[in-house]
């Protein structure tokens, strides 16, 4: 699971850039759009009855109507709203 | 930093919290979330034995970077639990002491709430920075057990909240 920052830039766009010095950096940028594209953790806490429970953390970018979803090894690209 | 954010059962009439993020949750006939084999739910006569409700809440130990949105509970579609076993789910948002129901009214099929059709726990902002502590509606859960049921402890099941964080 990889840790990211979200950071607005001065031009209006959005980056994200993973917090593990030893992970290949992934960084995505979105031109400025206003409401028309974010960046988000989309995360979840997965509760398995004999009391494990696991974390699961996608970065999404959106764009309009389309959304990257990120695992850190595999890239979805869809409108489709997912969840982990 | 990421938010670090726990799972927490809620009992009694002032809603002590146990965290169970990795912790069994044991529904009984009881108002407690120790895990044991104690009040047990039993089903006779064709009847359908009702357990005390779970009353779980997502919160947050550290603050997440702006805030949190878009909170949901759901589970893998399929109930596992086996023959005579249903359980329920509600979404409430004020907190009131677990109580063991005599019907379903008003709950859904808990295995109806999947990542494609979510129970939502709140939609709009539900924690911002720089607060921490519970946040989203409750899960409110209540497990159904009928004679046609087998005995022992059933098979263990996946329950998963999500939420959008920045």
């Amino acid at each position: 699971m990889i840790d990211y920052r979200i950071t607005p830039q001065e031009d209006g766009s959005v980056e994200a850039a993973a917090n593990d010095p030893w992970h290949v950096p992934r960084v995505v940028v979105l031109p400025p759009g206003g409401t028309d594209g974010r960046i988000f953790h989309r995360r979840a806490l997965r509760h398995h009855g004999d009391g494990r429970s696991e974390e699961v953390h996608w970065l999404v970018a959106e764009l309009g109507e389309v959304r990257a979803y990120y695992d850190g090894e595999n890239l979805i690209l869809t409108t489709q709203d997912l969840y982990p | 930093m990421a938010a670090t954010i726990k799972i927490v059962e809620k009992n009694g009439a002032g809603g002590t919290q146990t965290d169970k993020t990795s912790g069994e949750i044991r529904f009984k006939q009881a108002d407690n979330a120790t895990v044991d084999n104690n009040h047990r739910l039993v089903a006779a006569d064709g009847s359908t034995c009702y357990s005390v409700e779970k009353w779980l809440r997502l919160k947050a130990e550290t603050a997440p970077s702006v805030d949190i949105t878009n909170v949901r509970f759901y589970t893998d579609g399929a109930n596992g639990f086996g023959t005579g076993i249903g359980l329920y789910a509600k979404a409430v948002a004020s907190y009131s002491q677990p109580a063991q129901p005599n019907s379903v009214a008003g709950y859904s099929n808990a295995f109806t709430f999947t990542s494609a059709a979510a129970l939502s726990l709140g939609a709009g902002v539900q924690l911002a920075n720089p607060a921490t502590g519970e946040f989203g509606d409750h899960a409110v859960l209540c497990m159904t057990i009928g004679s046609t049921a087998g005995p022992g402890l059933t098979a263990a099941e996946t329950l998963t909240f999500s939420y959008d964080e920045t």
